[in-house]
């Protein structure tokens, strides 16, 4: 594009920013606030600079270009690393090829005196002897004397909980299964704590109590009932293939909007945020005075243009055409774009929402007004007011819902089917290699493992106390979960029955 | 108490202008004007209340009240029970504006600006008074951390400065002495009368220009009543105090001035030493003698 007027925006963008840092230095030391016109022109002022820096950085010159010398350089390297790789791959193969001839120089023949057969090295291999490699552990289980024998069992626990399973899951450790199982339990919190709190912040503190709050709440509620089934479709559907997708690939081509179109989206995106910010102003009524259907209006006037402009904004994720994906390169084969740890916890949160938004509105309700009046009238203003007092006031309620989540969502498997939890993860979720915690990939759960030993696997009767054993795990690590959970509320109560809060 | 002197009759102009007692005028709905005595005419006013109405929703609960109460004066707000005395209170520092449905008319200036004027920033106008309230309210935090919690909204927060305001405030408000080895302890676990001063330590921590006590000792006992009492004694040289009170001997103690209030309306207003001793109207001596109420 045109260099001058490329520099016109920059210029004008920097300007504004500039006016609306002094201006607001200005107000802050008179003391007084700024009257609704005021405040609309200052909005005006925003919105227009935030337009404006968003065409100067993506219309900023010669910002991405690739120099075709550039390009060979990182090629080069590329071919490097490359070279280097395989040949530590070969070397690696070689050692393998090593160990299995090693190990096929032997069978294991065992002869039970009554049966005569041997053990077979696979359910589906019944003429091919077990391999030595097989053999995790010899002991004789008749010479054992109670200590060594309550040592063994010791050592098959420490097996099973430390371990990564062997043969189709009916062997060996649940280790990346128990470490899957709390990562997600770990993750939906840390996702559906703060949304949550805003949500119930919202609805019990912000917004005006009336239809819209009404209807809110009774979407939360149905929310509650919503089969988890129906979650772990959506999920799938929403978070995965579109999120995950636009991610990965940005907008498609189809629904990609010409440069030129598309600023005007933007434009009109940024109208409509200014009018609904500056109905909303227009709106407040004076201390004093009552309500006028004139305030009603605008109200109401702001309300829709906020969700219209909310419209807008997701029409200018879609129609982008500046935006091209995070990982481009890899495609197609999707990075985000399935499913996985990320999507998975996502869904999750979403599932356990309404428990942590009922009890939270609950606890902000039980917060005494007198306290919030004390607050205000030594100068505090609202959001002083709800961080210092009211949160910490509803914090130990905040901690319940958060442990309800927390029960509720360890145990979910029907969504995680759909959403990301695997019979077999290769790898954990996390690891030495930047960005060390893997949110795009697959991982293992209990709940899903217990459903996959019972039904799935090729000797249920072999599974069976596998079966057990994880049933007995999954509580427990729920136990535990809930238990850290408490142990937080508790201390939390203790802190503020006595201060540094 | 000072019964000694039998009250002067009112001036005859204004007992004829009122065909009936005052008190009846008021329950009968019907227009009254207060008796404001002429020795208020020789202060500075901090705060002017002109024709100010309050209506909660529907009912009215202030009725066109005007009175200017004297800077660095103590100022007692009298009257039984529901006359209005909190709300008045509370419409000085604007809490009422958090109460949904809230309407006022007329006027309150702070020295001499609108208090409810649209670009009054209400925040900057709380943090120029402090509060205490009829029940103690200490925030769930420590007892260092209740007292400079003012300063800690206005973002001051350099430790020194904090512990030396602190210190300042709790002896102050007398209780320094009480808690000082335990800075760090939850407030909750004071006793009442405690919990009261703290309330006070936060409401001068930030030096107010106005100090607004709401019954402040109604949940003391008579020794923390009376350290409360010198204590205003001692912060009315620097501060204004407004302070509503039950209690007719306090009232007499520690207050310059003195208003009464009858159903949402000014009815005596003056110094304090004459409305409880020469008090023009017949109803003001009934009440402060404790014959009426
Ligand atoms: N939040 C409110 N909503 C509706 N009416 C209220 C509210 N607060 C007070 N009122 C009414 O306003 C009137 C004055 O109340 P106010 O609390 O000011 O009285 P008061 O003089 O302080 O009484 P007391 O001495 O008992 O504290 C009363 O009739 C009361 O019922
Ligand atoms: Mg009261």
């Amino acid at each position: 594009m045109n260099p001058a007027a490329w520099w016109a925006a920059a210029l004008s963008a920097a300007g504004l920013v500039a006016a609306i840092v002094l201006t607001s230095r200005g107000t802050r030391k008179s003391g007084l606030k700024p009257t609704a016109s005021r405040r609309v022109v200052r909005r005006a002022a925003v919105v227009l600079a935030a337009g404006l820096l968003l065409f100067v950085w993506l219309e900023r010159p010669g910002g991405g270009t690739m120099t075709p010398a550039r390009l060979a350089e990182i090629k080069a390297d590329a071919a490097v690393v490359q070279s280097q790789l395989e040949s530590e791959y070969a070397e690696v193969a070689a050692k393998i090829a090593a160990v299995r001839a090693v190990d096929d120089e032997y069978r294991v023949i065992i002869r039970d005196p009554a049966a005569d057969r041997f053990a077979p090295e696979r359910q589906s291999l019944p003429d091919e002897p077990m391999r030595v490699s097989q053999i995790t552990r010899v002991f004789a289980p008749n010479t054992l004397s109670p200590g060594e024998r309550f040592g063994l069992y010791l050592a098959r626990w420490w097996e099973f909980l430390s371990e990564d399973p062997r043969e189709a899951n009916t062997e060996g450790g649940v280790f990346p299964v128990i470490f899957g199982t709390v990562l997600l339990t770990i993750l939906l919190t840390i996702v559906v704590v703060p949304l949550g709190v805003l949500a119930a912040l919202y609805l019990r503190e912000y917004a005006k109590q009336g239809v819209v709050t009404s209807l809110i709440r009774i979407a939360v509620n149905n929310l509650a009932g919503v089969p988890s089934i129906v979650y772990g479709v959506f999920g799938l559907g929403f978070f995965c293939y579109t999120v995950g997708g636009y991610v990965d690939a940005g907008p498609g081509e189809s629904t990609q909007l010409p440069t030129f179109q598309w600023w005007f989206l933007v434009a009109a995106g940024l109208a409509v945020v200014l009018a609904a910010s500056s109905f909303g102003i227009l709106s407040l009524r004076r201390p004093g005075e009552p309500d006028t259907p004139r305030h009603t209006a605008l109200r109401i006037t702001s309300t829709v243009a906020w969700i219209a402009a909310f419209g807008l904004v997701a029409a200018m994720f879609v129609t982008t055409p500046y935006f091209h994906g995070f990982f481009e390169a890899r495609l197609p084969d999707p990075t985000f774009g399935k499913r996985g740890l990320l999507w998975a916890s996502l869904t999750l949160a979403l599932l356990t929402l309404p428990v942590v938004i009922v009890s939270t509105e609950e606890a902000i309700a039980a917060v005494q007004p007198s306290l919030r009046e004390g607050s205000y009238g030594c100068g505090a203003s609202k959001w002083q007011t709800i961080k210092r007092v009211v949160l910490p006031g509803a914090m130990p309620g905040i901690l319940t819902g958060m442990i309800l989540a927390m029960a509720r969502g360890a145990g979910e498997v029907a969504p995680l089917m759909l959403v990301g939890a695997l019979k077999w993860a290769p790898e954990l979720p996390i690891s030495l290699d930047a960005p060390f915690l893997h949110l795009d990939r697959s991982f293992m759960h209990l709940g899903f493992h217990i459903y996959d030993l019972g039904f799935q696997s090729p000797d249920s009767e072999a599974a069976r106390p596998l079966v057990w054993a994880s049933t007995l795990l999954l509580i427990a690590v729920i136990l535990m979960l809930n238990l850290a959970a408490i142990m937080l509320r508790a201390r939390v109560r203790r802190k503020m029955g006595s201060g540094h809060f | 108490m000072m019964n000694s002197m039998t009250a002067t009759p009112v001036t005859p102009e204004a007992r004829a202008e009122q065909d009936s007692s005052i008190i009846q005028r008021i329950q009968q709905g019907l227009e009254t004007t207060p008796e404001v005595h002429a020795s208020l005419a020789g202060e500075t006013p901090i705060l002017e209340i002109e024709q100010f109405s309050l209506w909660y929703t529907k009912a009215q609960a202030i009725f066109d009240i005007s009175m200017a109460v004297p800077r660095g004066k103590v100022t007692a707000l009298i009257g039984p029970s529901g006359c209005g005395k909190s709300t008045l209170l509370r419409s000085v520092n604007r809490l009422n504006d958090l109460i949904d449905g809230v309407r006022i008319g007329g006027r309150m200036l702070l020295n001499g600006e609108s208090i409810y004027d649209p670009s009054v920033d209400v925040i900057d106008l709380r943090k120029r008074m402090g509060m205490v309230f009829q029940r103690p309210n200490p925030f769930p935090m420590s007892i260092f951390e209740n007292v400079v919690y003012p300063l800690r909204i206005d973002g001051e927060s350099r430790r020194s400065v904090l512990a030396e305001a602190c210190e300042r405030a709790l002896r102050g408000a007398a209780i320094w002495e009480e808690v000082k080895d335990r800075l760090s302890d939850s407030a909750l676990g004071l006793s009442g009368g405690q919990q009261q001063r703290l309330c006070i330590a936060r409401a001068i921590v930030a030096e107010p220009d106005v100090l607004l006590l709401d019954e402040p000792c109604s949940a003391l006992d008579p020794i923390a009543t009376l350290r409360i009492e010198e204590l205003i004694h001692e912060i009315s040289e620097r501060y204004t105090v407004l302070i509503v009170t039950h209690n007719m001997q306090q009232a007499s103690r520690v207050s310059d001035f003195t208003a009464f209030m009858y159903l949402g309306r000014l009815v005596e207003y003056g110094m304090t030493r004459d409305i409880f001793q020469t008090p023009r109207l017949q109803e003001t001596e009934d009440y402060v003698t404790g014959r009426f109420g």
